[in-house]
């Protein structure tokens, strides 16, 4: 049996003294309230003592307590008052004296006379007062009030007898003392806890610790320490994680899913040229999506040669009449400086287009996710710049259901399974579709991919003959279903606390 | 459609036909048509279509035009300002409010889509019965002829229409320069539009109107007719009968609109392969009538024929789409395809991942900004001359006028509207710079980071470059330089044995104060795209 330091002190006042409630052995032992309920419950659960409540009154100090217990009661300020007078004196010397208020005097007065520490004697005309000798011994109500000064609440069961016979005077006088009902917690010594205590010299000491210090590890003396308890559920400071945004968060995991499904990654430059954002992709000159109101163009540089000059020939052609695709064309005249300007660009269509002239006609996957730009405004459901998601696939056997099958898979593995698919209209693929896919959460079908096959205008050009799958679509649309928000500017707020307490979300 | 479909079926199919729903309420369903299929712009055009997908009615409709004796004479004045014309004659609309509406609605449409802002193509509807034929086409000087446009009370000239009237503002850009501006002319001199810009007021249609004169005019030939036929099939939907115009120009003469149809061959696995289902010959004549084509087989070639209004079939790829359309998109069952391919993810997408987990371990939170940005954000605030920036023509916002050449004036942004939450704050960035350089464009990957707190300084961020360099191991010296937005001898550039790849320090208290931030900020921001690794 081990117990600690504060449990050893208890035990010892416990044998000395039985029985005593919680606050008053606490003091007695020397060791705080909080400290004294965790050692004695655990006494307790060793059956060493026994606990019980009981209701009893119990002494409060009243208003006039604190004057008194400063300077003392009313008749002792008058007996210290006559003996700084020299122990005689006229009655009104000693009145002027002592400072007291006509009341207090003569209550005073009356008190000393009883507790005889003075006596009043007329020699000639005045009054005279002498103090007996000795007039120093305390009066029960004196004694009371040391007991209270302390600021444990005192019991009425622990009083003496002259304290008690003390309080019963205060009682009687204005606003000393007063009684109250409290409840308390009566400890007492077992049989066992009695044994105990009578050998508690004896027994080893568990010292306690607060922090587990590597000086104690170190020294192996954790063994003869117990470590103080904590508030278990005591609420804490907040954390400074680390976080990833949650794009971030999205795209590896879009990118973790085209790489599970075999596609290889691919980039390109933010700034392209106009021939490979549109030109190669059939979008006719004079498309309003080419227009400045639309794309971003640079002011300088503005052109750029264009190095594929065989490329260049093939697509002025298809552009003008069809060339050899069997397309009419757009007709007019294809223009080589407008195919030279510079662009942000539009969509990451321009880097899978590239991707599918430098493969040629060889069976292959690829994806690329990159930021994309187009001229608008910040509004709540438009950004001028937005990461888009793309892919491909090159194979002589590709279908549109080749298409709508990679598409689902790419959804169920986002967590979506119900998909439609509907005809559609991009200027480079044919057939085009798009897909909404059913959002359980939200319960609304929520547009999403648009996706079709390469046109022959757009391939042949490139080199290929092959069909070439491809669809593309924007990566915030699918945080905002992921994150609930319904505000795109949401995504790139930024606000440290959103960032901090976002709640993570699976698929 | 000559039958009421239930509002769920409608719902439900009618995006098969190639729209997207735009919003469905009580009795009314808004549908978004595509550009290419402006003859879908019409409720007469979706009926047919629907039709067709449903198997209600199927085949192609044939269109024809009667002889009324029009004539429109073409001067060659037009032939610098707006070469090319075509007209037709439509009576017998069954006209009240809402086939008003609707017509001029595909009219204004046809402008935007085919007609590119009635650039190419410009369209007049008139009212016949004030119209004196012939008709005529010719170029005037700005200043000569004057005439009432519509909506408007008074007479004004050409150049006057342009300078007042907010249509002519609009497109008045489209004559650019001319010295000479077209206009439709009656027999009896009385002008009746000057397109591209307004017709007048005299030719007013309205919903008593039954009898239409339409002129079409423009610099693109095939466009125009395509945009005449489009409009006037429509109208013959409706039950009008449609007279053709002779249109004479020198010697020639056109009769418009021309509403027999095209053929294109096209061979019956081509589509079979690329909508991957197994179709018979008959089953895709069938697929093709649903889509309101007319076809027939030879052998493995199909002879499909265009009606009129199908302007957007310009490659036997488009009658694929049509055969998919009207075997329907939802019966097409989804397969993965057999293609070969090794997964992988770029490296530098593995090295930014890479950076990302060590910032996340080091209690750094991520942000992503726009890279678009703006002198104000990225020079002024941060006590620099703009230089080395890339600018964007005519941004719509002025927030957009440049992109970004660093990330740190980002950060202090999020900084300043994070001012509330709890310090320390550590935040991050990888994101894309575009600097000019050497006359061309220089694309980066950055990585920027801003540590703010009462005691941050210059050793919080060395330590964390310091642990960069051994963890990535790249060799870094860090040189002291001037920098305005700094603490003068607290700022440092990145440089390996050859080049410079970053900066590092203490941002000065003026900076500081542009942000409204009150506690100091140490930043990093190096290239990831220059990291000199071994």
């Amino acid at each position: 049996m081990r117990v600690t330091a504060s449990q050893k002190r208890i035990l010892q006042v416990l044998r000395q003294v039985k029985s005593a409630d919680l606050v008053g052995l606490a003091e007695r032992a020397g060791i705080g309230a909080d400290q004294a309920r965790r050692s004695i419950q655990e006494l307790a659960d060793s059956d060493f003592v026994k606990v019980e409540r009981r209701v009893t009154d119990h002494i409060r100090q009243g208003a006039n307590f604190a004057v008194a217990s400063e300077k003392g009661l009313p008749e002792r300020q008058i007996v210290s008052a006559l003996e700084r007078l020299g122990k005689q004196a006229p009655l009104e010397a000693v009145r002027t004296e002592a400072k007291l208020s006509d009341d207090e005097f003569s209550a005073g007065l009356g008190f000393a006379v009883r507790n005889n520490w003075i006596t009043l004697s007329r020699p000639q005309q005045e009054t005279m007062t002498t103090a007996t000798d000795p007039a120093t011994d305390p009066s029960a109500e004196e004694l009371l009030i040391g007991r209270l000064a302390g600021e444990r609440p005192v019991l009425l069961d622990e009083l003496s007898e002259v304290e008690k016979e003390g309080l019963e005077a205060l009682l009687s006088r204005p606003d000393y003392v007063e009684l109250q009902r409290m409840t308390i917690q009566i400890v007492t010594l077992t049989g066992e806890g009695f044994r105990l205590s009578e050998s508690i010299e004896d027994v080893p000491e568990l010292a306690e610790a607060t922090l587990l210090t590597p000086e104690l590890i170190r020294t192996g003396k954790w063994k003869d320490v117990t470590f103080r308890p904590y508030d278990l559920d005591a609420p804490s400071f907040p954390l400074p994680v680390g976080r990833r945004h949650p794009l971030r968060e999205l795209i590896d995991e879009i990118r973790e899913i085209f790489v599970s499904l075999g596609f290889a990654e691919t980039e390109g430059p933010l700034v392209e040229l106009a021939f490979w954002t549109f030109d190669a992709l059939f979008q006719p000159q004079d498309h309003p999506a080419r227009d400045l109101q639309d794309t971003f163009y640079l002011c300088e540089p503005e052109r750029r040669r264009i190095k594929e000059t065989d490329l260049v020939e093939r697509v002025r052609r298809t552009h003008e009449n069809g060339w050899t695709t069997g397309s009419s064309g757009w007709g007019g005249k294809w223009s080589l400086e407008e195919a030279e300007r510079l662009v942000l660009r539009t969509h990451t269509t321009v880097v899978t287009g590239r991707r599918v002239y430098e493969v040629g006609e060889k069976p292959h996957k690829t994806f690329t996710i990159g930021r994309c730009y187009r001229n608008e405004k910040l509004t709540y459901k438009n950004t001028a710049e937005f990461l888009q998601v793309e892919g491909i696939i090159i194979d002589k056997k590709a279908s549109l259901r080749h298409l709508m099958g990679t598409i689902q898979e790419f959804y169920r593995r986002l967590g979506a399974e119900k998909i439609r698919f509907w005809p559609s209209y991009f200027p480079y693929t044919e057939p085009s579709v798009q897909t909404s896919v059913y959002i359980e959460r939200l319960g609304t079908w929520v547009e999403l991919m648009g996706m079709g096959i390469f046109r022959p205008e757009v391939t042949l050009p490139l080199g290929v003959r092959w069909p070439v799958l491809a669809w593309g679509g924007g990566i915030e649309r699918i945080a905002m279903i992921r994150y609930d928000i319904d505000d795109i500017r949401e995504l790139y707020k930024n606000d440290l606390g959103l960032l901090r307490r976002r709640p993570e979300r699976l698929p | 459609m000559g039958r009421a479909p239930s509002f769920k079926e409608l719902v439900e199919r009618i995006p098969y036909i190639g729209v997207s729903l735009e919003h469905v309420r009580p009795k009314e369903i808004k549908i978004e048509y595509n550009p290419n299929r402006p003859d879908l712009g019409i409720i007469t055009g979706v009926a047919k279509a629907y039709n067709g997908i449903t198997r209600h009615e199927t085949g192609l409709v044939s269109y024809e035009t009667k002889d009324g004796g029009y004539q429109l004479n073409v001067d060659e004045s037009v032939e610098p300002v707006r070469p090319h014309v075509a007209g037709a004659v439509v009576k017998k609309i069954p006209m009240d409010e809402e086939a008003l509406k609707d017509i001029i609605a595909l009219q204004e449409d046809l402008h935007q889509t085919i007609g590119r802002s009635r650039r190419k193509v410009s369209i007049g509807l008139h009212n016949l019965e004030v119209v004196n034929f012939p008709v005529h086409y010719r170029a005037v000087s700005p200043g000569t002829a004057g005439f009432v446009p519509l909506d408007q009370e008074e007479e004004l000239t050409c150049e006057e229409i342009l300078k007042k009237l907010e249509t002519g503002r609009r497109y008045g850009p489209i004559l650019g320069d001319k010295d000479l501006y077209p206009l439709i002319v009656d027999d009896q001199q009385k002008i009746l539009s000057f397109p591209p810009i307004i017709n007048s007021e005299l030719t007013r249609v309205d919903a008593e109107t039954v009898d239409l004169f339409i002129d079409v005019t423009g610099t693109d030939l095939p466009r125009i007719q395509d945009s005449l036929n489009i409009l006037v099939t429509s109208l013959a939907d409706y039950g009008a009968e449609v007279f053709h115009v002779d249109v004479r120009a020198g010697g020639n003469s056109l009769k418009t609109p021309d509403l027999s149809t095209r053929r294109m061959k096209v061979n019956a696995g081509y589509i079979e392969d690329l909508l991957g289902v197994d179709l018979k010959r008959q089953q895709i004549i069938e697929c093709l009538e649903a889509s309101r084509l007319g076809a027939s087989a030879t052998g493995g070639e199909l002879m499909v024929e265009i009606p009129p209004y199908r302007a957007d079939i310009m490659h036997p790829i488009d009658i694929v789409e049509d055969v998919a359309i009207g075997y329907g998109y939802w019966r097409i069952a989804p397969d993965i395809p057999k293609t070969f391919g090794l997964g992988k993810s770029l490296d530098s997408s593995k090295l930014e991942r890479r950076i990302c987990h060590l910032m996340e371990g080091a209690g750094f939170i991520e942000v992503m900004n726009f890279t678009l940005s703006s002198f104000e954000k990225q020079f002024t605030k941060l006590a620099l001359k703009p230089k080395g920036y890339v600018r964007v023509h005519s941004p719509k916002s002025l927030e957009n006028e440049i992109i970004r050449t660093w990330i740190i004036p980002d950060l202090l942004e999020v900084l300043r509207v994070s001012k509330k939450e709890i310090y320390p704050q550590r935040i991050f960035e990888l994101g894309k710079t575009i600097r000019r350089e050497n006359g061309d464009v220089v694309e980066e990957d950055h990585l920027a980071l801003a540590i703010t707190h009462s005691k941050a300084g210059y050793s919080d961020v060395k330590a964390l470059l310091d642990n960069l360099s051994s963890l990535f191991e790249f060799d870094v010296r860090v040189m002291e330089t001037q920098h305005p937005s700094f603490i003068p001898g607290r700022v440092g550039l990145l440089v390996s044995d050859t080049r410079e790849f970053g900066i590092l320090g203490e941002v000065s208290p003026a900076v500081l104060e542009n942000f409204q931030l009150d506690q100091p900020v140490a930043c990093l921001e190096l290239s990831i795209s220059k990291l000199p690794r071994k």
